[in-house]
């Protein structure tokens, strides 16, 4: 028995740089015009290309959820897209969610609850735990577990983040 | 990743005709898997034509009673919307199984039948791998294979492959071939339909080649049969952790019955 | 202390890390910054025949693909790549010669305008190994175990306590005796933050007075200077290590990795 010959179309394509365009984001309420390339991941865009490094680059495979943002409310893997795609869309990453008047109850939470220790997912955990309050499919303490599977903390502050997140649930469910 | 053109699709026939026109194009519409292949050099399109834009994420009642799912319609919205999870229960559960709730926000239900097996070897373009590069070697069959195929790939096994162990790694497929659900696709020669069960390929002496969609067509909608077995359901899933892992092995089953007796039943495994 | 332990604190830098504001190696924007890709061998043992480069420099944008034919030369002795927590042996020298010791060595490093084009540069590398068998499987070569040779940092730690009681005794007369072999799965380091290194090179009026202010992920700043400062031969006072935040390291930030190494070659040259 031997492979059929039924090849799959192979890119033989000669080495080149793709010309840049001009894509137009609107990331925390603004928008911003950046000469980009289609290969730029919307992660890479943020942080190389709009200094917001807040949002993180952890495994940049969608394993690890450092680098959630949200994307018209609902929170998405910013490496797992291109940020040409993202035009038309509102993007909110961490630094757009303190309000002039402090921050996010979620926020205060995190500080509260001690819900991080090295600091590196708590962006991606944050905006996570938003898009979950939006969502608002969580009920009990094992709904925001499963639904936050997504973002990982190596340190583990997995009981303080789900402590954080229960706090602003559950006394002000309207808030977020 | 390499260089590649993007063009956003403004219409269902002007996408398929783009295709078309240029076989080694692909369509992106969540992009959480085939992003990740472009990175690591497995999947390399010439161009990606974004249908993001096309009207296809609704979900609308078919003539026999059943639901239409449109390709866009996400897998979080699909697995929440309210007709879906009442009368199809075994497929919210088994989409919600699946991935974390951010890929769930971006992936698309065409999408999720379209999606890449997980062998480790087919992502490491520094292996042999017959999926990716047919006529290679396969590295897992003799490799590390705790995620691969179970059934089907013992000596004498009918349809056995001897080129591939790979799986497909969805759950929300478990429960579209529990439910025979229908995909339709559209081309340049109009469209038709592929019942679920005839969708993805066994490996074969093909194992490059995942289902039955040809280049040039367009996964538009998958069709739920009117009986979504709402009673008696369960998809099952065994994985490493309890969430957030592809599944070793899952089942989704459903039964019919009838004053105590299995009038129907439908079993389908994946993992 | 007790009072403390398994309760929430509040954290000096909490306010920093709930906004996005607290920087770590990666993310310090300079003017004209480059960025590096690593090409990884694709053999665990070996030697690269041949390492061709020229498509990948033929696209604009592309400064230099570094590999061991045309890197600078550096300290020659084991020595100087020694660093405080080194543990016995000779020191891994990244891009030294063409000896191939483990999978993914890094064994080029591509510079080039944008991260996307020296990602895709550094997949038209091309390198042709002679390889040879490797031996990965460290339950099968169990028979060949020996004693790990003392090093400095050996030397350096406190001895191990002296045994208390007496086991072979206790365990003779133990009602029940259970002997077992167990083996553990594979444990990685695995902190959130990949290893990043950003270099701003300053020159100088001659090579002597050019500074060098490195933004490294390490939990062990001085350990990277004193390491850049022997392999590079820098002196001190011209070399400046940061590492604000560290995006978690269990220990695998205690030693300068191998893109420190690659990021200040690159600035320098």
């Amino acid at each position: 028995m031997t492979l059929t010959d039924e090849s799959p179309p192979m890119v033989n394509q000669a080495p080149s740089v793709p010309a840049t365009q001009t894509v137009t984001l609107t990331v925390n309420g603004t928008a911003v015009e950046l000469q980009l390339a289609p290969w730029t991941s919307l992660l890479d865009a943020l942080r190389e290309y709009m200094q917001l490094t807040g949002t993180k680059k952890g495994c940049d495979h969608g394993q690890c959820g450092a680098c959630t943002v949200l994307v018209n409310g609902k929170r998405i893997n910013s490496c797992l897209t291109l940020a040409i795609m993202q035009e038309g869309n509102s993007i909110t990453t961490i630094e757009g969610l303190a309000q002039p008047e402090g921050l996010l109850p979620i926020q205060q939470a995190f500080i509260d609850h001690d819900a991080f220790q090295c600091g590196y997912c708590t962006p991606g955990q944050i905006c996570s735990a938003v898009g979950l309050m939006n969502e608002g499919h969580a009920k009990t303490t094992d709904d925001i577990r499963e639904l936050m599977s997504g973002n990982i903390c190596r340190c583990g502050a997995y009981t303080n983040i789900v402590d954080a997140i229960q706090a602003v649930m559950h006394p002000q469910p309207d808030k977020l | 990743m390499i260089n590649f053109d993007y063009t956003r699709a403004d219409g269902v026939t002007s996408a398929v005709r783009d295709r078309a026109s240029e076989l080694t194009a692909k369509f992106i519409a969540g992009g959480t898997n085939l992003i990740d292949l472009m990175k690591e050099n497995v999947e390399r399109p010439t161009r990606l034509i974004d249908i993001n834009r096309l009207p296809l994420a609704t979900i609308t009642e078919t003539e026999g009673g059943g639901l239409r799912l449109g390709a866009l319609m996400t897998n979080a919205d699909t697995a929440y919307d309210k007709q879906v999870s009442k009368r199809y229960p075994l497929l919210s559960q088994a989409i919600l199984a699946g991935a974390s709730a951010q890929l769930r926000n971006m992936a698309t239900d065409g999408g999720n039948l379209m999606q890449r097996t997980r062998c480790y070897y087919f992502y490491d373009v520094a292996t042999p791998c017959n999926k990716r590069e047919p006529g290679s070697g396969c590295s897992a069959i003799n490799g590390f294979n705790r995620i691969h195929a179970i059934l089907g790939t013992e000596a004498g096994t009918p349809d056995r492959s001897i080129h591939c162990i790979a799986t497909h790694p969805s759950d929300m497929c478990v429960a579209l071939a529990a439910l025979e659900a229908v995909v339709r696709v559209t081309g340049p020669d109009g469209d038709r339909t592929i019942p679920f069960a005839e969708f993805h390929r066994l490996p074969g002496n093909t194992p490059h080649i995942d289902n039955t969609l040809k280049d040039d067509e367009l996964i538009t909608a998958i069709d739920l049969p009117a009986n979504g077995f709402s009673k008696n359901y369960a998809y099952l899933k065994l994985r490493d952790r309890t969430s957030y892992a592809f599944a070793l092995v899952s089942v989704a089953a459903a039964l019919e019955m009838e004053d105590g007796r299995i009038t129907d039943a439908r079993i389908a495994l994946g993992g | 202390m007790t009072q403390y332990i398994g309760k929430p604190i509040s954290r000096v830098d909490g306010l920093e890390k709930v906004t996005g504001k607290a920087k770590y190696a990666a993310e310090f924007d300079t003017p004209d910054l480059l960025y590096g890709y690593v090409v990884n061998s694709t053999i665990a043992k070996g030697k690269i025949k041949q390492i061709d480069a020229t498509k990948a420099l033929s696209l604009a944008g592309v400064i230099q693909v570094f590999t061991h034919e045309n890197r600078p030369k550096l300290a020659w002795f084991d020595m100087n790549y020694k660093d405080q927590d080194a543990p016995p042996g000779s020191p891994f020298r990244p891009l030294r010669d063409a000896k191939i010791k483990y999978n993914a060595q890094p064994i080029a490093l591509v510079v080039a305008e944008t991260f996307e084009l020296a990602r895709y540069a550094a997949s038209l590398v091309q390198v042709d190994y002679e390889e040879e068998a490797h031996e990965t499987n460290l339950q099968a070569n169990r028979h060949k175990a020996r004693k790990p040779s003392l090093g400095m940092a050996s030397l350096l730690k406190p001895p191990p306590p002296k045994p208390r009681g007496n086991f072979e005794e206790a365990f003779k007369e133990a009602p029940v005796q259970m002997t077992g072999e167990y083996v553990h799965s594979m444990e990685h380091h695995n902190p959130m933050e990949l290893f990043a290194s950003t270099v701003v090179y300053e020159k100088g009026r001659n090579k002597s007075g050019a500074r060098y202010t490195i933004y490294d992920k390490t939990q062990g700043v001085t350990n990277s200077v004193l390491y850049v400062s022997q392999v590079f031969d820098i002196p001190f006072k011209n070399l400046q290590v940061l590492s604000p935040y560290v995006g978690g390291g269990f220990g695998s930030g205690l030693r300068p990795q191998y893109q420190l190494f690659l990021a200040v070659m690159a600035a320098e040259s």
